[in-house]
């Protein structure tokens, strides 16, 4: 079976790099020795050869200034096929580098009047000293091509298509030919320019301003929930809010994006069938599902449940709070009202005689009716522009209204003024609802102040709190008081679970989870403790000690909460929040609770206290986040030999350098690793695939030397202890990386983290990460002086990551929008 | 804007053709299909099925003949599999199994032996066993009570077969939960559950209120107002919308999915004389629908399944008893009273609890039987053969071999298809066990049923990846046709 399972193809986890071109089925590894000889200038490279050389190294970013077309294609190609050689540093003969258009574009120093481009065309088709040169594949006649096309059109520069009807998301291109506003992240089509590309320099400098397009941003999951005073957990009845379906597009690298999401068949259909119970809660003061202070004390809303008959202005009045307090979380429009008022009026005069249970049902068909408007369902950051305006491109300011919305959502879950969730005896917030602070600056105004926007920040961003009021809408005392102290606001903390990725532990499979380990025995049976206690800090089905996601949670939030110098504590904390051990022993779930601790290679038991909970772990083994097993089993495989270096690799060049890798759409061969051996680590397997590999080794170099450190840590978080009848490494040597600061020896994941902490590009990509999770879009060329502002902030604030937030929420990006265009 | 009225011009010609449509005496002709008729129906069992509930004595005596221990008194018997390659044991007499008697002739019902085949020796580990595995059973993915990890194959299915027929799916059910709808056991992708409707009466209500009159009906037209409000308010937002085609596209797509649904309503409506005579004995008339036996209320539910069927409301259904971790602890009353299914169980020794365990599972065979029995008795349209022919039935659980499952055997029940392809003539095939190189998955039968519906491209179903042990459907049970 293990034989048979590692030939087949397993192209998620090893990835081979091929330039996006349509029709290519090869690649190569940049060839040594080249044209020195007769053919003269392209020696060694032309264009030709990608990876090859093993020298590692960043790939340059795209100039953005440039236009889109061919020369995009072309850049493609000088990456896949070139620049292993002709990169920095040069290699394998490679007389100079091909990393950039102009490079092409010079005259060739070997052949006057031709340009290395010409040349380059001339040797790719060359029979005899082809580029890439043997034992690579030659270039194939889609790739001479594309280089011809370029040619052909006048060597165009590379950009983002601006297409005509993508006013609203696209990009234009600023006097001195920069771009200044990117196409919308959640737009995939032609014309896309990952913000990876984007030069991380020239984003860290201000020179023009260029806002987001104006937008709808459908609700999402998480925020209809909360708006409804929902739970994000199944209550024992088995229903939840959270199963609507309102989940963000699969293609978003961040669920705040909201980028093309909206209602179609599937989607209404599924949520017909949960927004019922919504509405039931407002049927009186003392419904049967979550209970509405706002009902029971405001005595004019009585006669809406009293009443054989309410009158017109009764039911005006309560539809009004109804939208303004329940479903809209800000002023209804007036003719909102009025289309309302006209159905409920229907709806009321359809009830028949029976009492209680007709008005309930009746309230209950209005609230639902309310929730299907298209202002409820979308946030608009509109900036009052109507189909009358005319369509300048211009900038418009976002509405009070529109601004308290955003500052809201961009802190939580909820709208506004949302109202509270009912535990008995507690309430999740006053009986003006959560963010009311929020609500009440956006109705009188104040909410255009820079000033009270960052007050409204530092309120709602987090604090401490043992009661863990923030979770009471979901888990009961006896849970909460087994949590960390610290606590985020929603999307504070959903912007770490997703920028860390480690949200879906749960449905992540590991076969034997302590393989390697020092708790490793070699059985198999799945139901020995340390495999139950393993699994229970997946599932948390036993006891009520908090999961490993939550682990991770509680760590971020202590530090966030006491934020300075947020990111290098991040990456280099020792101090983990950790389940008890000890509450359940002696009872039934003993194996499931009292082994909890081993996958943090702790064998002592933890006391059920929060203060023994946080506990700090040795200095070689554990520093920061990406040693923390949430993160080490997010971004590792199933198998302890499975190339979870790979995917651990990708992410750190990914996510926290902010650099390039070409997406797995583009590889186009059978990636696999060897079977399985005794005598083989996961790191053995690997390398025998990948650098041994030409058609493998050109993006494997971007991500193996990464991932080579986390070596020390098993698929599933453990830390190792043997490795295959060798003591574990985490040996890499890094070269060529965007900092160049980052480059040489490193030991293991732990001195890793510590480097990556001191990193000031690694800071700037977080900015970058931080713009993109709060702004629910991509950031460009155009948002630089925003970027500038934030880093700023964050330095001046010894890293405060609040101050960070102020200076977003409180820039004119966050508070302006570009209008529609002439044509849009 | 120009794609905007494409869609909706796609959307508006394709309702107009469906409506069209139907003027033949029977809905099911008026939906003709194109392509090659095809259906399935899923029946899936919480608490897993006992391996030996499907063993005939043919196949017991070929499992003994190699395994390392005979089969005799256990409930679970692949730990002691001793075969490299499948046994394929034919013309099993599939009815001298414990739980498969219903499939032999009685009276005027015909036998059912040479429509159906028993598959045992499937795993799917990366469900991870347990309870429930969730969504995982029919997605052959991790799941979990709370995240969704992949579709599960009736949704893939689905997408393909519903050719018109006004509900891509029918997913009904019963659970120990106090709930209408359960989202646990179906998804149509990554944190995307699809229900299970697991009130009857509730199910009714939504296939056939729109034709029927009364408080059913009321539902409906309440529905249907709802609908109509959402429409012209979208309609008044977009009149007087500012923004620019991508935030406008939006709403209008907004605005289709309304119109789509209304017109489904309209449709319901207009079907309502080629249907209604198929429509059972709804809440009110059938006392099933009061009972508080969840046997009772499959069987109510078996039938509006059936009606789906005939009536060419649907082409892919999902019965689901007791699924997910949360809804598996179903009392049976009917069978014994006072112990519910996990206590059940874990006193599984007690002869008394086994043979209620086993009941339960004989219950479910003798609706899957009726069921097979009412679509072999209808002929197909625009084919050959009957709807049985063209319909595969699968009955498996939601976790594998037992209550607490290793999820290293999956017993499954196939019946019809056999015009699909399927080798549903009385054969018992069992798979080499977990952890020979020639065990084959749960996502291969799941491969196996989208050949035989018409999708030779579904090899790798699932999420596997690395622990996918071949891809392909499995010869020994399908041939293409």
């Amino acid at each position: 079976m293990r034989l048979l399972r590692c030939s087949l193809v397993l192209s998620v986890l090893v990835v081979a790099c091929l330039p996006p071109l349509k029709g290519r089925t090869d690649a190569g590894r940049g060839g040594a020795g080249g044209e020195a000889g007769a053919g003269g200038e392209a020696a060694g490279g032309g264009v030709g050869g990608g990876g090859g050389g093993g020298t590692g190294g960043v790939l340059p970013p795209f100039d953005a200034g440039e236009a889109v077309g061919p020369g995009c294609d072309v850049l493609a190609l000088l990456r896949s096929r070139c620049e292993s050689c002709h990169g920095a540093p040069l290699s394998q003969g490679a007389p100079y580098p091909l990393r950039a258009l102009d490079e092409l574009r010079a005259p060739s120093p070997h052949y006057p009047g031709r340009s290395v481009a010409e040349r380059s065309l001339v040797r790719m088709q060359q029979a005899s000293a082809p580029m890439p040169p043997a034992p690579l594949l030659p270039a194939t006649a889609a790739e001479v091509a594309t280089l011809a096309l370029w040619l052909d059109a006048g060597q165009p520069a590379c950009a983002p298509v601006v297409s005509a009807d993508a006013g609203t998301d696209g990009g234009h291109v600023d006097v001195d030919g920069g771009l200044d506003a990117g196409v919308d992240a959640g737009r995939r089509d032609a014309g896309y320019l990952p913000p990876n590309l984007l030069d991380q320099a020239r984003l860290f400098t201000c020179t023009t301003r260029s806002p987001g397009p104006a937008r709808l941003r459908r609700l999402g999951r998480a925020e209809w929930t909360r708006n409804v005073a929902g739970s994000v957990v199944r209550s024992w009845t088995g229903f939840s809010f959270y199963d609507n379906p309102f989940d963000p597009n699969a293609a978003d690298p961040y669920s705040t994006y909201a980028s093309d999401e909206t209602l179609d068949q599937a989607v209404l259909e599924l949520f017909l069938n949960v927004v019922d119970q919504a509405g039931v809660q407002w049927s009186g003061p003392f419904p049967a599902g979550n209970r509405l202070e706002r009902l029971r004390t405001d005595v004019t809303l009585r006669c809406m449940f009293n009443d054989a008959q309410p009158s017109q202005a009764c039911i005006r009045r309560y539809l009004e709070v109804l939208l303004e307090h329940g479903v809209l979380f800000r002023p209804p429009a007036t003719t909102e009202v009025s289309r309302l008022l006209t159905f409920a009026t229907q709806v009321l005069a359809d009830e028949a005689p029976d009492g209680g249970q007709t008005r309930t049902r009746s309230i209950v068909r209005i609230v639902s009716a309310a929730w299907l408007t298209s202002g409820a369902l979308f946030r608009s950051e509109l900036g009052g522009l109507t189909a009358d305006a005319g369509r300048d491109g211009g900038l418009v300011r976002l509405s009070d209204a529109e601004l308290a919305q955003a500052v809201a959502y961009g802190l939580s879950d909820r709208g506004p003024g949302a109202p509270p969730t009912w535990v008995f005896p507690d309430f999740s917030a006053p009986p003006e609802g959560h963010l009311a602070s929020v609500a009440g600056a956006g109705r009188d105004g104040s909410i255009q102040d820079a000033g009270v926007i960052a007050a409204l920040v530092r309120e709602h961003a987090g604090g401490v709190d043992p009661a863990r009021v923030d979770l009471l809408a979901d888990w009961d005392a006896d849970r909460r008081g087994r949590r960390g102290e610290y606590w985020l606001s929603d999307k504070l903390a959903g912007f770490f679970r997703e920028w860390l990725g480690y949200g879906n532990l749960a449905t992540i499979f590991k076969e034997r989870p302590e393989a390697t380990s020092a708790f490793d025995d070699g059985g198999t049976n799945p139901f020995r403790p340390q495999v139950q206690s393993f699994n229970n800090l997946m599932t948390g089905y036993y006891g009520k000690e908090p999961v490993m996601t939550q682990h991770l949670d509680d760590l971020i939030a202590r530090v966030v909460v006491e934020d300075q110098q947020v990111l290098s504590t991040l990456l280099t904390t020792r101090r983990f929040y950790v389940a008890a051990t000890t509450p359940y022993a002696g009872t039934s779930i003993a194996a499931a609770t009292t082994s909890t601790q081993q996958v943090y290679n702790l064998t002592t038991p933890i006391a059920d206290t929060r203060t023994a909970r946080w506990i700090t772990l040795p200095t070689a083994e554990r520093a920061g986040v990406l040693t923390h097993p949430a993160w080490l089993h997010a971004h590792g495989g199933n198998f302890e030999d499975d190339p979870s270096l790979v995917k651990r690799g990708a992410w750190i060049r990914e996510k926290l350098l902010c650099d390039y890798i070409p997406p797995l759409s583009s590889v186009m061969v059978v990636a696999q690793v060897g079977p399985s051996m005794p005598n083989k680590t996961a790191r053995d397997r690997v390398d025998e695939a990948t650098t041994q590999n030409p058609t493998c080794v050109g993006c494997h170099r971007l991500m193996n030397p990464l991932g080579y450190p986390f070596e020390i840590y098993n698929h599933a978080g453990f830390l190792r202890v043997t490795d295959h009848g060798r003591p574990p490494s985490g040996t890499s040597t890094l070269a060529g990386l965007p900092d160049p600061g980052l480059d040489g020896p490193v030991l293991n994941a732990v001195d890793l983290s510590q480097k990556l902490a001191s990193s000031p590009h690694v800071k700037r990509c977080f900015v970058r990460q931080t713009f993109r999770y709060f702004m629910g879009r991509d950031e460009t060329l155009g948002d630089a002086c925003t970027l500038v502002a934030m880093e700023q902030a964050y330095d001046g604030s010894n890293g405060s990551f609040r101050t960070m937030l102020e200076a977003l929420f409180t820039d004119e990006a966050f508070r302006t929008r570009r209008a529609p265009g002439a044509g849009d | 804007m120009a794609r905007t009225f494409t869609r909706r011009g796609v959307l508006g010609a394709g309702a107009a053709a469906v409506a069209g449509s139907l003027v033949g005496p029977f809905l099911r002709q008026a939906f003709a299909q194109t392509a090659r008729p095809a259906r399935v129906v899923i029946v899936i069992e919480g608490n897993g099925i006992y391996p030996v509930a499907f063993l005939s004595q043919a196949a017991r005596t070929a499992i003994d003949a190699q395994a390392s221990a005979p089969v005799g008194t256990r409930l679970t018997i692949h730990q002691t599999y001793g075969h490299a390659q499948p046994i394929v044991v034919p013309g099993s007499a599939l009815s001298t199994a414990p739980a498969l008697g219903a499939l032999s002739a009685s009276g005027s019902a015909p036998s059912l032996e040479g429509r159906a085949a028993v598959v045992l020796g499937l795993s799917s580990t990366i469900t991870g066993g347990g309870h429930s595995t969730e969504q995982g059973a029919l997605s052959c993915a991790r799941g979990s009570a709370h995240e969704t990890a992949a579709a599960t194959i009736d949704a893939v299915l689905a997408a393909r077969l519903q050719r018109g027929t006004p509900f891509e799916a029918v997913r009904l059910g019963v659970t120990a939960l106090p709930a209408a709808l359960v989202y646990q056991t179906c998804a149509f992708g990554p944190g995307k559950p699809a229900p299970i409707v697991t009130n009857p009466t509730l199910a009714f209500s939504n296939l056939f209120g729109p034709m029927l009159g009364g408080a059913t009906q009321q539902l409906s037209r309440d529905r249907a107002a709802l609908l109509d409000f959402a429409r012209d308010d979208v309609r008044a937002a977009l009149a007087t919308f500012g923004g620019g085609s991508t935030e406008r596209f939006k709403l209008e797509r907004y605005l289709e999915a309304v119109e789509a649904l209304r017109a489904r309503q309209a449709l319901l409506v207009q079907l309502g004389p080629s249907v209604r005579p198929l429509i059972p004995p709804g809440p009110g008339v059938d006392a099933r629908y009061a009972s508080t036996d969840p046997l009772e209320w499959l069987a109510a539910e078996f039938d509006l399944a059936k009606a789906a069927l005939l009536g060419g409301l649907t082409n892919v259904v999902v019965l689901a008893s007791g699924t997910s971790t949360q809804g598996f602890n179903l009392s049976y009353p009917s069978l014994i009273s006072g112990i519910a299914r996990h206590d059940l169980h874990h006193g599984i020794q007690a002869p008394a609890y086994a043979q209620a365990v086993m009941g339960a599972t004989r219950r479910h065979v003798e609706l899957i039987a009726a069921l097979a029995r009412s679509l072999a008795a209808t002929p197909e349209v625009g084919a050959t053969g009957s709807m049985l022919d063209h319909t595969a039935i699968v009955y498996l659980s939601d976790n594998g071999e037992q209550h607490h499952s290793t999820a290293q055997e999956w017993p499954m029940l196939l019946v019809g298809g056999d015009r699909l392809g399927l080798h549903t003539d009385g054969r018992t095939v069992v798979f080499p066990g977990y952890g020979r190189p020639t065990n084959r998955q749960v996502s291969n039968l799941f491969n196996t049923l989208g050949h035989a519906t018409g999708d030779s491209s579904l090899n790798t179903f699932g999420l596997e990846g690395p622990t996918r042990i071949a891809p392909g459907p499995l010869s020994e049970l399908y041939t293409p046709v």
